[in-house]
């Protein structure tokens, strides 16, 4: 009895409620502009993820560590030493956050949440290293030489600056010297390369003037002592268009 | 005539039918107060987290879609409500950190139990429910006591189906240690 009574104390109290108008209906348009709000967060969330991705894409291009590799165990020491790991603990933070508004979707709380998560990584990394193939980096780095990108310049200046590795320089070979060459960079100063029997020469012995080069060494006073030298198609617009 | 279903009177409510909603009220009132006292224990007030849900489900109804089963729509807001409260009292283990969860159980599927055997079940859970894991004790109640299956299960507490068939095989390995070697 005394259950039926409370029973119908909550049914009365919450019809009451309503009735006096103290409790009212959320409009279905809230529940619209909400869903989109979430949606768009996913998709600034998403977009945040392949731009940063591809910007360390860039970047790794930019200071010329994709070739480090190819240098062997040595080689994949700089390239761990040097990766942009900034820009990983930033992708793991939104991919995080991303995660947690995935959820609330059907289709992602059904499955294991491996598999959003794989699903997720997979996408950012194709789309990423899709978005590092157009020129908006290269652009956007452009701006920032020129001093026309006021927010991002910094950022771009980091991440995108071909030199901020020290033991990695790029250049052209002006001249050919006993045991090794001399090397412009972009910004037009030189520097000595000496090539010793432990420098390591994947696919080319012989430099001549002209020839874009990747060097690995640490540059001392004598010269840079090179550990692996390759030749290259491209080099990057120096840090400074005054330069 | 046919009594309306749920979906229908929750489509009378979101047109404006205030008065449905005593309907739907009447309908779920006595489940609800059940899942309540089973899975909190009698720990929490369920005269107060009862009200709070139906004025959540009303205030919420528009989000509803009426093409879908309003009964999970309706427990959802129940799990959250009563997980609210087990978390102000004590830790419940965060979701997304939840090994369950995470990996897919490929040997987690639903089990045929004979009618016999889910009431035994369910005299054993009634007996034993406090010694359970509230993150096993949520998925018993809703199998054995609520008569819910793995998918409607899955939507209530929005975890992946083979996690419920693996959170039901603990459950029951739960209720088993807690009541001794019965066969089970």
């Amino acid at each position: 009895m005394e259950n039926k009574n409370e029973k119908n104390n909550i049914r009365e109290k919450v019809m009451e409620a309503i009735q006096s108008g103290k409790v009212k209906m959320k409009p279905r348009w809230r529940f619209v502009l909400n869903s989109s709000l979430f949606i768009l967060g996913v998709f600034i969330i998403l977009f945040l993820l392949l731009y940063l991705v591809s910007l360390m894409a860039f970047s790794v291009r930019q200071t010329g560590l994709d070739f480090a590799p190819g240098f062997g165990g040595r080689g994949w020491i700089y390239f761990l030493r040097y990766f942009p790991w900034l820009l990983i603990l930033l992708c793991l933070i939104f991919l995080g956050i991303l995660e947690v508004l995935v959820k609330k979707f059907a289709f992602a709380y059904k499955k294991p949440l491996l598999y959003s998560v794989l699903g997720i990584i997979v996408i950012v990394i194709g789309g990423g290293l899709a978005m590092a193939q157009t020129p908006l980096h290269g652009g956007l780095y452009g701006f920032a030489r020129k001093n026309h990108l006021p927010l991002a310049e910094p950022f771009y200046r980091h991440f995108g600056m071909p030199n901020q590795v020290d033991d990695i320089h790029r250049g052209t070979v002006i001249e050919d010297i006993q045991g090794g060459f001399i090397l412009q960079n972009p910004i037009g100063s030189t520097s000595t390369v000496l090539i010793s029997s432990s420098t390591g020469l994947p696919f080319e012995t012989e430099f001549s003037p002209g020839d874009r080069v990747i060097v690995f060494g640490e540059e001392t006073t004598s010269g840079i002592r090179a550990f692996g030298i390759r030749k290259i198609m491209v080099l990057p617009l120096p840090p400074d268009d005054s330069n | 005539m046919a009594e309306k279903s749920d979906e229908e009177i929750a489509a009378q409510v979101q047109g404006g039918n205030e008065e449905s909603f005593g309907i739907l009220i009447g309908r779920y009132e006595a489940k609800l107060a059940r899942y309540a006292r089973r899975f909190l224990l009698g720990k929490e007030d369920a005269k107060d987290l009862l009200q709070e849900i139906f004025v959540k489900a009303y205030v919420n109804i528009k989000s509803f879609d009426v093409k879908r089963k309003f009964s999970p729509w309706i427990y959802r807001i129940a799990h959250n409500e009563f997980i609210n409260a087990i978390q102000k009292r004590e830790r419940f283990p965060s979701i997304s950190l939840d090994p369950d969860i995470l990996f897919p159980h490929p040997v987690a599927k639903e089990t045929a139990d004979s009618p016999s055997k889910k009431k035994e079940l369910r005299d054993l859970l009634q007996r034993s429910l406090d010694k359970i894991d509230a993150k096993y004790r949520e998925p018993l109640v809703l199998y054995y006591f609520e008569d819910m299956d793995y998918k409607q299960i899955s939507e209530v507490l929005q975890v992946p189906v083979s996690t419920i068939g693996v959170r039901l095989k603990r459950g029951r390995a739960a209720l088993k240690e807690s009541v001794g070697e019965i066969e089970i």
